[in-house]
């Protein structure tokens, strides 16, 4: 047996309108949630930006720094490689994010995150140099010796 | 891979006076929103005489450029901003958020609506789809000004910005005019020729907005002071999530009839 349906009325209808009060709730709980959004994205932000300016001054630094030559053997650029890394560890001794050296050699075994870190590697027995943002992720060599620290874009 | 049209920023001279393509756009979708926004305060259904949508693009032109500095600064360089306070008045030296300008945007529809008795969601479901043609027309000047490019890409269409160096990358700028400009327009202008629950219309811009942007920023370079600032998610998308979140829940409210104004006689059924 179907039910027999119930006419919509303006009665019906207002009793699922909410009232002035519910809505008063809704928005300050809205509003809210923004709030509190929004101070914590500042408060992550303004972290971010810290730590992103120490990596790419670290970036800048190793790229403006890193020998240019053709090495004679893969072993010579590897000992080049980890006496840099030494020199610029030594030079910046923090990391900005993460555990760990702020320079490191790509062959270093215990190296799992590279977060915030400057890596040096050899390839066709040239020196390397890649970044990692705060977040691990590969940064542009390119695009930062085109805008260095401390320029914005 | 397509060559970037190198166009001049410097449109055109009035006397001495260079006018630049991103200052004229700007104008330009000014003048067409307000004109748009006239037109459509004369259907019965809006009642806004020109005065009034005059002055209340007072308060969201102000709402904007306030919003939108404060929220750049906040959410994207406030360190460097803490040093340098000063610049955070240099406007022209670029540095303005969407999301901090749709926060002013609100507050100034929400000043507007105390001052002349109007509710605050009924003027943003007024002026929500003119908005994207401001959006749209600066997302355009930020290509012609070769500035927020897209990431490093091989795709057929990707181009060689002049400020990103010599690799090709997404027209990001492109995408966004088409998303957040052309089918943002268009989904606004259809949805709204009926008559919607009041609020509707401005939280259904909240929630496309929000999901176009943050869909379009997997193919944007992040800014580079922040890179990436949570996982694979950039400021952006970041700041998106809760316009994603928040769209929908005005739009339930908005359906329930939340957002209607609530006058005593209407109990009688004598709503004005």
């Amino acid at each position: 047996m179907t039910k027999p349906s119930i006419p919509e009325t303006s009665t019906t209808r207002r009793d699922t309108t909410p009232s002035p009060e519910a809505t008063r709730l809704f928005t300050r709980l809205v509003i809210g949630f923004a709030v509190l959004y929004g101070l914590w994205a500042v408060v992550l932000s303004f972290r971010i930006v810290v730590q992103q300016q120490a990596v790419r001054q670290h970036l800048a630094f190793a790229l403006r720094k890193c020998p240019r030559r053709t090495f004679p053997t893969p072993t010579a650029a590897w000992a080049v490689a980890q006496d840099f890394v030494t020199r610029l560890n030594a030079a910046f001794p923090t990391k900005p994010c993460g555990t760990g050296a702020a320079f490191a050699v790509a062959r270093s075994p215990h190296i799992r995150v590279h977060n915030c870190q400057i890596v040096i590697s050899v390839k066709h027995r040239r020196l390397h140099v890649q970044g990692y943002d705060t977040q691990g992720h590969l940064m542009d060599n390119i695009f930062e010796r085109l805008n260095p620290p401390p320029r914005r874009l | 891979m397509l060559s970037y049209p190198h166009i001049n920023p410097v449109g055109f001279h009035i006397g001495p006076l260079p006018i630049h393509w991103y200052g004229l756009l700007e104008i330009i979708s000014f003048v067409v929103g307000t004109l748009w926004l006239i037109r459509r305060g004369r259907r019965r259904e809006w009642q806004w005489t020109k005065d009034e949508v005059l002055d209340l693009e007072y308060y969201l032109s102000i709402g904007a450029i306030v919003g939108g500095r404060v929220g750049y600064v906040l959410w994207y360089d406030l360190p460097y901003y803490l040093g340098h306070a000063i610049q955070i008045f240099e406007v022209w030296d670029g540095g303005m958020s969407f999301h901090g300008g749709l926060i002013g945007v609100i507050l100034g529809c929400w000043v507007y609506g105390r001052k002349h008795s109007r509710s605050t969601m009924a003027i943003l479901d007024f002026v929500a789809p003119a908005a994207p043609i401001g959006l749209g027309l600066g997302r355009l000047a930020n290509f012609i000004n070769d500035q927020l490019f897209g990431r490093v890409s091989h795709l057929p269409w990707a181009i060689v910005f002049p400020a990103g160096g010599p690799q090709p990358r997404q027209p990001s700028q492109i995408y966004e005019f088409l998303l957040e400009g052309v089918l943002l327009l268009v989904i606004l202008i259809l949805y709204g020729r009926k008559p919607r629950p009041t609020g509707a219309v401005g939280s259904l811009f909240v929630l496309c907005y929000g999901l176009f942007r943050f869909l379009v920023e997997y193919t944007r370079q992040p800014d580079i002071q922040l890179g990436f600032v949570l996982g694979h998610l950039d400021m952006g998308q970041v700041l998106s999530i809760p316009m994603i979140l928040i769209g929908p829940a005005l739009l339930y409210w908005a359906y329930r009839g939340g957002f209607e104004a609530h006058y005593p006689q209407a109990r009688e059924g004598t709503r004005p």
